[in-house]
């Protein structure tokens, strides 16, 4: 068995096309996510942005939206206005967020003049003026709304949009409510308490960590991306037990009139490409984890157990797919890569699209996630990384080991057959 | 130590030239299998003894393989008993396999490997002892002559010394009995000679060898005893000899005579002339060549030369032939072998 066991080895990693689609084609789908989904994280990020603000009489008169603006800047710019004003920067309290990065302002007199910046400028994204009744009103170029749609060119542009505009709708709501008090109750103006109240606006949201990991929109491509990997690697067990199969290769009928157990050298070549799976999955996890900056969790113990798990899984159901009967060694290849591929787009690895796929199938059709082997590995991994038990994680073992004692049981059915009827 | 390990080996070759004395190395008793309503082996019967070469001669899909492949226990068969050196063959009979080495038909080796790696892993499967195998790896490298090509992968080989790989894979393991399954199929001439040179110093050192082809001229040059098989039935057994004995062709002469291709009424005479001598079975004449096939007889060439000057019948070039396995066949079957 141990004879076995490295020559199973040695023509595993010998193999150049197993070589090449199992070591070296995840680096580098997983460099092309980098390109294609490296700014998916920055997606909930507050970006800067170069606005114009129209800084005429009602601006200055304004002092209410002036503090506002004024807070959301890091160096707040000074308007000319002839009523003086307590400094804005100094007095704002931004309740601890990095609000004072959104925003940084160009003043320009008229709105004339604002147009013409944001349309001769396109990195002014737009303007802000301030009505006679104290309210702001944004507007953005045309430049800004297409480069807002196009999610995966301008991270964090539509994010910091809509911040911007929940601040100024909040701020003008806050405007008109306290200007109808002094209409209608302006004996509540002398109420310390309420005044206090109607300027806080963060009792209403509190911010709390459900996982002891940041989020990571990208890290879910990468994860599917590993789970490819360990099925495109059953061709391993495929091409092992092809190879031991008298009725499949003249090797195999070789290898059947030798005088060592049928089970001896499967075995061998199990172990051989488990070993080769799990070399795979490990060389494509470091590259995503240091090259790529995906998160794993930290939690390196129980990623090892992972990759070993997805690694036994995957060598499992490539045994069952080589002791297949009547199919030859070149349909069970080929059954392979279209099972690996059709099965990642169920797991969601070919991008949003097949992501809300994924997402779909979880919610409407749990039977189908639970049962491809895909969704599972990449649930491994999803697993240590968004909770901090690690019962979702066992329960995903617990899983895919199922899956891969009914796989062994049934290729151990097909397999003990030891005279064929045809060679 | 040393004394009692020689005892025990004296014993137990005593045990086995006794063995090999009352058992054949092969019997095959009424062998039948179907593929459905197709029998692929018709009662075959087969005795190999110890120590010859057994050619096993047909044209293709005439049953060679199946045979070999029912006798070896790859494939299931519907009825008949195979014994190999007295004992039942089964796919879980270890020991027997241990004896046993087989060069299949088609290349059956790893691609991956080296020629010493592929050998070696061959080797493994049989014997466990490591030094043991670096030896007997050795020997079979120089056997089959891969020593300048230990390093080289499959795929750099030509397809000579590919077959030659394959031949000791087979090998290796030295084992009493071997399996040639058509070893020289698409091998150039010279690579032909030296693998059946190999097969015969093989035999020479003591392995009972069983041959397979349709290749007649090497069945012949290395066969001790020779089965001619058609359609998954025996049709002859023997040597090369007594093979040819069966049949009446004796001698096939062929004379040049291109005259008689533009003369019918010449030519009609002639036919006519020698089929009525008294050694002739059959004459015929096609492409400017009178063939004549003949009995045993030591004046037959004599005679149709005769005959033919006789009647003034300029000649060229004339060459007499004795038969071969084909016309053994031939007479045996009414089809060429190599159709």
């Amino acid at each position: 068995m141990w004879s076995t066991f490295l020559t199973a080895m040695r023509v595993n990693l010998r193999e150049k096309s197993s070589l090449f689609w199992l070591f070296c084609f995840p680096i580098l789908l997983s460099t092309m996510f980098l390109g294609m989904f490296g700014n998916l994280s920055a997606t909930y990020t507050i970006t800067t942005m170069d606005f114009a603000v129209v800084a005429d009489d009602s601006y200055c008169k304004a002092a209410g939206a002036r503090q506002l603006l004024d807070a959301m800047q890091r160096d707040p710019v000074t308007a000319d206005c002839s009523a003086g004003t307590e400094s804005a920067a100094d007095t704002t309290d931004t309740g601890g967020t990095d609000l004072h990065d959104l925003l940084t302002l160009h003043t320009v007199p008229t709105t004339d003049e604002a147009v013409e910046l944001i349309n001769g400028n396109a990195d002014v994204r737009g303007y802000i003026t301030v009505d006679g009744d104290g309210l702001m009103h944004m507007t953005i170029s045309r430049s800004t709304v297409s480069d807002a749609n196009d999610a995966m060119g301008s991270a964090g542009l539509p994010v910091s949009l809509s911040i911007l505009n929940g601040a100024i709708g909040m701020f003008n709501r806050q405007n008109v409510t306290v200007g109808d008090i002094v209409r209608t109750g302006p004996a509540l103006l002398r109420d310390s308490t309420f005044l206090h109240e109607t300027q806080q606006t963060d009792s209403f949201t509190h911010e709390i960590s459900l996982t002891h990991f940041q989020p990571d929109e990208g890290a879910r491509y990468y994860y599917a991306l590993l789970a490819m990997t360990a099925l495109m690697a059953m061709s391993f067990a495929v091409t092992s037990v092809c190879t031991t199969q008298a009725n499949l290769s003249a090797l195999g009928a070789r290898r059947s009139l030798a005088p060592l157990t049928k089970f001896r050298q499967l075995m061998g070549g199990f172990l051989a490409s488990w070993l080769c799976t799990f070399l795979a999955l490990l060389v494509a996890l470091l590259y995503i984890r240091f090259v790529c900056n995906v998160q794993f969790g930290g939690r390196w113990a129980a990623i090892i157990f992972a990759l070993l798990v997805a690694s036994f899984a995957a060598n499992a159901l490539g045994t069952l797919l080589g002791a297949l009967p009547k199919l030859s060694s070149g349909t069970k290849i080929g059954l392979t890569t279209a099972l690996s591929c059709g099965l990642s787009l169920l797991s969601g690895l070919y991008g949003s699209g097949a992501m809300e796929l994924s997402d779909w199938i979880q919610r409407n059709a749990p039977a189908v996630a639970l049962v491809n082997p895909t969704q599972q590995v990449t649930n491994l991994f999803y697993d240590l990384l968004y909770y901090d038990s690690y019962a979702p994680f066992f329960r995903t073992v617990g899983i895919l080991m199922i899956m891969s004692a009914i796989a062994l049981a049934l290729a151990t059915v097909f397999l003990r057959r030891q005279r064929y009827e045809h060679l | 130590m040393d004394g009692m390990n020689t005892a025990t080996t004296t014993a137990h070759n005593n045990a086995r030239t006794a063995d090999a004395q009352t058992t054949a190395a092969i019997a095959v008793d009424e062998l039948v299998k179907r593929y459905g309503e197709h029998i692929a082996l018709d009662y075959l019967t087969m005795q190999v003894r110890r120590g010859e070469i057994y050619g096993l001669l047909g044209p293709n899909g005439s049953g060679k393989t199946t045979a070999i492949n029912c006798i070896l226990g790859l494939l299931s068969y519907d009825s008949g008993d195979i014994r190999i050196f007295g004992e039942h063959m089964s796919p879980t009979n270890y020991a027997l396999k241990r004896r046993i080495g087989v060069v299949p038909q088609d290349i059956a080796v790893f691609n991956e490997l080296t020629v010493e790696e592929n050998i070696t892993y061959f080797c493994s499967l049989y014997v466990p002892e490591r030094a043991r195998r670096a030896q007997l790896v050795n020997e079979a490298i120089d056997f089959v002559g891969l020593g300048d090509y230990r390093t080289y992968r499959p795929r750099k080989l030509s397809g000579g010394l590919l077959r030659r790989l394959n031949i000791a894979c087979g090998i290796v393991h030295q084992p009493e009995l071997i399996f040639f399954d058509e070893p020289t199929v698409a091998v150039d001439p010279q690579s032909r000679n030296s693998i059946l040179e190999g097969i015969q110093r093989l035999n020479a050192q003591g392995s009972t060898v069983i041959y397979t082809s349709h290749y007649m001229e090497e069945v012949e040059q290395i066969c001790d005893r020779i089965q001619i098989i058609d359609h998954g039935r025996q049709i002859a057994l023997g040597t090369a000899d007594e093979l040819k004995r069966m049949i009446d062709v004796g001698e096939r002469i062929s004379v040049e005579a291109p005259t008689l291709g533009s003369d019918a009424k010449l030519r009609e005479h002639v036919l006519d002339s020698v089929r009525a001598l008294p050694a002739v079975i059959d004459v015929d004449f096609a492409d400017d060549m009178l063939e004549i096939t003949c009995t045993q007889g030591a004046h037959n060439l004599i005679d149709v030369l005769q005959t033919l000057r006789t009647l003034d019948v300029p000649l060229g070039h004339v060459s007499s032939h004795t038969p071969t396995l084909n016309d053994v066949f031939l007479a045996l079957t009414g089809t060429e072998l190599r159709d």
